[in-house]
């Protein structure tokens, strides 16, 4: 097959590609991490394409790269940023990138890919977005505002997708061990309670197989989604103590 | 029951020259407050009267130069502190998502949800000031597969995570609240390309809708939807991604 991963050069988008590289898939990983992009160059079966999505050329250059490796059986964008903090005392510039690389990006992506026949027949477009959907991210304001505005052009592209024979697939994952949970959770937290990227990885490839349009990797992440949903108050106020609280008076 | 939150002194409203905003500014002057109305349109073409009201121009599709406008005006003017805001300023598309041009898009997205997290965060020490309550205007779409307005429907959701996250984050310091109006009659679907046919005859007012809308903000009825003919529901249960 061919794969194309957006945030492929760390983790969980580093994660999906080394699974279907191990596997003889070919794989596009398409990332703005030029240096560690570079570790892919050995793998025959891995192309290779830097790209910013805090950019306007970043899209053209995604499907420019997409155009010559052929169209793509799986799509996964994981690319994705944070800014976590008060919200009041984030720098405002960060928001606008935010939405742009988290919301804006996949979506002129798909638009692109599916208007310039880049996507393989019964292909499928994966969105990565996150539980803070069901439970709430106080600290990650505008965090939270890409991955509702993801999940719901996910949903509404569905009918149109299938018009075209295409498929789409929501993940919604808790929080992972990757660089970019250490890069925005409050500093000291444990990574513990974090789920291996590559435990996440097989969970998803497994789900876009069996056809669910929403995933939650992982059974605490299964867990917390059940009964936020149930609780949605209980969960904002847990969401509250154990991310805002302790961003708020680090930041002080 | 809830708590009431009475609408008093100085607000702001923006996407106050036409439809639901203009219909605010009224509804906010007959209770005696002070509004200063923000807008595309020129104050030539804005339709209500300002009782002591103050209306200038800005265009939300420059996000950051808007709130800059904004911020500067609210300076020379000497103000320094805000009962309430509401972001009503919004726009619409109507069509298949494949035929949305990267224009349409980035617009959608700047004036519904970018603009508004940065008038957030420009507006915070006015509103802390008066322990104020930021309001937004979200949808009754938010939640729901919107396969003909997938943008602006996106655009929506993401307001509503925003308030969500925002709400619990100012607690105690400044309010926050998103109401989800239904379709209501103002020039927006004309402008989004779409036409509500016989639909028109039941969609609320933009007059009703403003109505509903400040009781809603009265009384806190966080999430609250305005269904058909014009009536408020609150939102008791689960505000969750579906």
């Amino acid at each position: 097959m061919n794969i194309l991963i957006t945030g492929g050069a760390s983790g969980l988008g580093e994660a999906l590609a080394r699974f279907y590289l191990a596997r003889s898939h070919r794989v596009l990983l398409v990332d703005r991490d030029e240096e560690r992009l570079a570790s892919f160059n050995q793998n025959r079966f891995a192309s290779t394409c830097v790209a910013d999505f805090g950019t306007s050329a970043g899209i053209e250059e995604t499907l420019r790269a997409a155009e010559a490796f052929g169209p793509a059986d799986i799509v996964y964008f994981c690319a994705g940023i944070s800014a976590t903090g008060p919200f009041e005392q984030l720098d405002p510039a960060l928001h606008e990138t935010l939405i742009n690389v988290n919301y804006l990006a996949p979506v002129k992506l798909t638009q692109g890919l599916v208007r310039q026949e880049l996507i393989a027949q019964s292909g499928r477009l994966v969105y990565i977005g996150s539980l803070s959907s069901v439970v709430g991210y106080p600290g990650g304001a505008s965090y939270s505002a890409s991955k509702d505005g993801l999940l719901s052009y996910a949903r509404s592209l569905a009918p149109a997708l299938r018009k075209k024979g295409l498929f789409c697939h929501m993940v919604l994952p808790g929080p992972l061990k990757t660089p970019h949970a250490a890069r925005y959770s409050p500093k000291g937290s444990s990574d513990k309670n974090r789920l291996e990227p590559d435990v996440a990885a097989k969970e998803i490839v497994q789900a876009v197989i069996k056809n669910k349009h929403l995933v939650y990797p992982g059974g605490g992440t299964k867990l917390i989604a059940f009964l936020g949903r149930i609780f949605p108050s209980i969960f904002e106020r847990i969401m509250r103590k154990v991310l805002y609280i302790p961003l708020q008076s680090q930041s002080k | 029951m809830a708590k009431k939150f009475p609408i008093k002194g100085r607000w702001l409203i923006t996407g106050a020259s036409s439809g639901i905003g203009a219909e605010l500014a009224n509804a906010l002057q007959q209770r005696g407050c002070k509004v200063i109305g923000v807008g595309r349109r020129p104050a030539a073409d804005v339709n209500w009267t300002l009782r002591g009201g103050d209306y200038f121009q800005a265009d939300f599709s420059n996000p950051a130069q808007a709130v800059c406008d904004i911020k500067k005006h609210l300076e020379t003017q000497n103000i320094t502190h805000l009962d309430g805001v509401i972001q009503n300023a919004g726009l619409g598309r109507f069509g298949s998502p494949f035929d949305e041009t990267m224009k349409d898009l980035d617009d959608i997205t700047k004036v519904n949800l970018i603009a508004p997290i940065l008038l957030s965060s420009a507006l915070f020490p006015f509103l802390e000031k008066a322990s104020g309550v930021m309001a937004f205007i979200g949808s009754v779409v938010v939640g729901k597969s919107a396969p003909d307005y997938a943008s602006y429907a996106a655009s929506k959701e993401a307001l509503s995570g925003f308030s969500r996250s925002l709400r619990l984050e100012w607690e105690g310091r400044v309010r926050v609240i998103i109401l989800h109006p239904g379709a209501t009659k103002t020039g927006m679907h004309e402008r989004a390309g779409f036409d509500p046919g016989l639909f028109g005859a039941v969609m609320a007012s933009a007059e009703t809708a403003a109505h509903q809308l400040l009781s809603g903000v009265e009384n806190d009825h966080d999430g609250g939807r305005i269904s058909l003919f014009g009536k408020l529901s609150p939102d008791k249960f689960s505000k969750a991604a579906s």
